[in-house]
């Protein structure tokens, strides 16, 4: 049986490079038409679309960033997501604190929930991991469920309001709209730069090798306990972007299935790549919210359309984009070099 | 001459107006219907589109006589689909109400944003206590019981009726179990009962046998429980295994702890459990609307109709009577404080609402019996015009202290 980590090992550098670099036009591309959103459509469930692919991408890279980038199976992430989204909203809610510092101790405690976590769970790898992570979501959602006082339990969380920086009030949904997107932003330009440091070259080895780093010196507890909280302090922004932009928190949010959903996010739009996450978020956003007004069995839909994914092109949309491109450049260097391709030689004499 | 001409003409644009105005068509109501059509409660929200469907059918495509678009969206049953459907629905599909959604977050979610959007909202499902006590709202009205309502008059039979002493209670372990039985234990000990056993257990637990064995059933009269659906059911189904049903004890199943949608699959050996709902499908001749709705949706898709789905039908039948007499739809305050100051012929009986916009109706306990080899839920009590307060004052039921893990608790 194969290992689940090895889904994650690119199967060749022709098809999935292990660099990001290339894919920056894209991601600037698909970074911008998301910016462009507001001046397009004016319809404000649209600016909601948008918005809600801005907060789950940030999600789905900080999966990509464990999945994709060190071959760690995070399913946890929804649990720091949860945990900032309501430390975010209690902070908002309870305590009366300023935004400034309500979302900043709320990201550092996302922060410190990942390091102590990883602490303690990073000592595994594969299946143990995946496993131990699902737990980890299921104490965060015991957690909001069962304190009431504090949580709202099955009630949720309201009342949450949104800031007013520099005199800008983000009250109003177009303005609060371009306030996600500048935090969208710079999450892909620290994600970027993270995982094409030299640091996250490192993480390219413990993916790819695991034994042969730890052989050349490297502290591989390290590298993943850096990596895992930096995923998680994303997770933990993407809820604050959340709580901000729902005004509302509940323990739904913080299931094994928001979870999933988001690993799926990037599993679809392809892992390692950073645009990917982004792809699939676009893409499950966008069907969830389309087909569900049209029939009742859009989780079909989405179901049949993951296992296509899985079966056809294992890594997502990206790389079934360098599979095709692959298959044409193939084409064209045969064509140029005068080669015939194996079908049209059966019928040379 | 010009005067006489000037004054026909006259008369004319008026008359002319005067018949626009009786004869144009009302502008469309849309109404956008939050229900989950995915998830373990989907069979709930097949049934409310179908009964949407009947209303159309049935009703002329007429709500209050304004021709009506129904919009029927997928809640998931989660709170934040919830919010993002309620916003497809104002923002793309333009509602002018909203129906739903089918759970309490989702319930808090959706009436902040149509607070701001001043929407409508009408609740026909969601039961949390504080929608409609403190956290009441001019745009939210609420013809379903919330948690503690259909509770509080079970307590009452249980200890003026039955004349039970002494009784374990069991209910969920999140604010709807907390708020339901402790409306029972309330009522249960001003009445001079005495709660001496009470759990509260997780929803997706799948064997309760430990916690049946755990029961004191040699030092109480009764065993009190409160869950729903598939829990419901096994509960029901351990309790026959285990041989409660032989005991010499009363059970008492709170609100949907027996519903009619899941009857067949309730053993026999639980005839004689009762429970309090402000819904009962006995054709007993007592509601022509009623047997007549419930005929036409059996015909329709082959089910009978659950308490979820008259829910959602009485919905249509209050603001179908509140419309009836508006000329033009436009404001949501407006038209809650129409709804809140009417009194409505529904499916449920009569209906009138109370300041917080919560429904004031009749609770029947029903018992359990067994009619020509079927399983009904018979009326054998009824309480009417049963409020969400009980009999106590509303001002010192919502300052003191709300419904909790703790409180009351077991002395």
């Amino acid at each position: 049986m194969q290992r689940l980590e090895n889904l994650f090992k690119h199967p060749g550098r022709r098809v999935l490079p292990t660099s990001t670099t290339r894919y920056l036009p894209a991601l600037i591309i698909i970074s911008g038409l998301i910016g462009l959103i507001p001046q397009i459509f004016s319809n404000a469930y649209i600016h909601t679309l948008g918005s809600l692919i801005m907060i789950y991408g940030v999600l789905a890279i900080s999966i990509d960033i464990l999945a994709g980038y060190i071959g760690l199976l995070a399913l946890g992430q929804s649990a720091f997501f949860g945990f900032g989204a309501y430390t975010c909203g209690y902070l908002l809610t309870a305590c009366k604190w300023p935004h400034e510092w309500a979302i900043l101790v709320a990201l550092i405690a996302s922060g410190i929930l990942a390091l102590l976590f990883g602490l303690i769970t990073l000592k595994t790898w594969g299946n143990t991991f995946f496993m131990i992570t699902i737990a980890l979501v299921q104490v965060i959602w015991g957690l909001a469920f069962k304190l009431t006082p504090i949580t709202g339990g099955d009630n949720g969380m309201g009342g949450i309001r949104r800031p007013t920086f520099f005199g800008i009030k983000f009250a109003n949904s177009i303005n609060f709209y371009y306030l996600l997107f500048a935090v969208f932003i710079l999450v892909i330009f620290l994600a970027y730069r993270f995982v094409n440091s030299p640091f996250g070259l490192t993480m390219h080895g413990l993916r790819e090798n695991r034994r042969r780093m730890r052989a050349l010196g490297y502290n591989i507890y390290a590298h993943k306990l850096t990596a895992y909280v930096f995923a998680g302090l994303l997770a933990g922004l993407s809820g604050i972007m959340y709580a901000l932009f729902n005004r509302f928190v509940s323990p739904s949010d913080i299931t094994t299935m928001a979870s999933s959903t988001a690993f799926l996010m990037a599993l679809l739009g392809g892992c390692g790549t950073l645009v990917g996450p982004i792809i699939g978020s676009i893409i499950i956003t966008l069907l969830k919210n389309y087909i569900s007004s049209y029939t009742a069995r859009w989780t079909m839909v989405m179901g049949g359309l993951y296992v296509l994914v899985v079966m056809l092109s294992p890594g997502g949309v990206v790389g079934a984009y360098h599979t095709i491109c692959a298959a044409i450049s193939r084409k064209r260097k045969g064509k140029v070099s005068g080669k015939i391709p194996i079908e049209e030689r059966k019928d040379t004499p | 001459m010009k005067k006489c001409i000037a004054l026909v003409l006259t008369c004319i644009l008026v008359l002319a107006s005067l018949g626009t105005a009786a004869f144009a068509e009302k502008e469309t109501i849309k109404v956008g219907v939050l229900t989950p059509l995915t998830g373990l409660t989907a069979a709930n929200g097949v049934d409310v589109s179908a009964a949407m469907e009947l209303w159309l059918e049935t009703h002329d495509h007429k709500l209050g006589g304004f021709p009506v678009e129904i919009i029927v969206e997928d809640d998931e049953a989660d709170a934040s689909a919830s919010l993002t459907k309620a916003q497809k629905l104002v923002e793309m599909d333009e509602v002018d109400i909203i129906i739903g959604p089918s759970m309490t977050a989702g319930l808090y979610s959706v009436l902040s944003y149509c607070e701001e959007m001043e929407v409508l909202l009408f609740t026909p499902n969601a039961a949390g206590d504080d929608a409609t006590m403190l956290q009441a709202s001019d745009y939210l009205v609420r013809s379903a019981p919330s948690s503690s309502h259909l509770t509080h008059p079970l307590a009452d039979f249980a200890a003026n009726e039955l004349g039970l002493k002494k009784v374990a209670l069991l209910g969920y372990d999140f604010l709807y179990g907390y708020e339901t039985t402790g409306g029972f234990q309330k009522v249960f000990e001003d009445n001079g009962g005495q709660v001496i056993w009470k759990q509260l257990i997780p929803n997706n637990l799948t064997d309760y046998s430990s916690i049946i064995s755990s029961i004191p059933f040699d030092e109480v009269d009764a065993l009190v429980y409160v869950l729903s659906g598939g829990n419901a059911m096994q509960f029901a189904k351990q309790l026959a295994e285990y041989g409660v049903t032989d005991m010499d004890i009363k059970v008492l199943a709170g609100i949907a702890s027996l519903e009619e949608t899941f009857l067949s699959e309730i053993s026999p050996e639980c005839v004689g459990f009762y429970t309090s709902q402000n819904w009962h499908s006995v054709a007993d001749g007592t509601n022509a609307r009623k047997e007549e709705m419930m005929a036409a949706f059996t015909k329709k898709t082959g089910n009978i109709v659950s308490t979820n789905t008259a829910q959602y039908w009485v919905a249509m039948e209050i603001l179908d009577q509140a419309l009836a007499g508006v000329e033009e739809y436009s404001d949501a305050v407006d038209m809650v404080q129409k709804i809140r100051a009417g009194k409505y012929d529904t499916l449920f009986g009569e209906i009138t609402f109370d300041q917080y916009g919560e429904a004031i109706f009749d609770v029947y306990i029903r018992e359990l019996q067994q009619i020509d080899g079927q399983l009904w839920n018979i009326p054998v009590k009824t309480y009417e015009s049963v409020s969400q307060f009980w009999t106590y004052d509303p001002d010192t039921f919502m300052n003191g202290e709300r419904y909790s893990a703790t409180y009351p608790p077991v002395k």
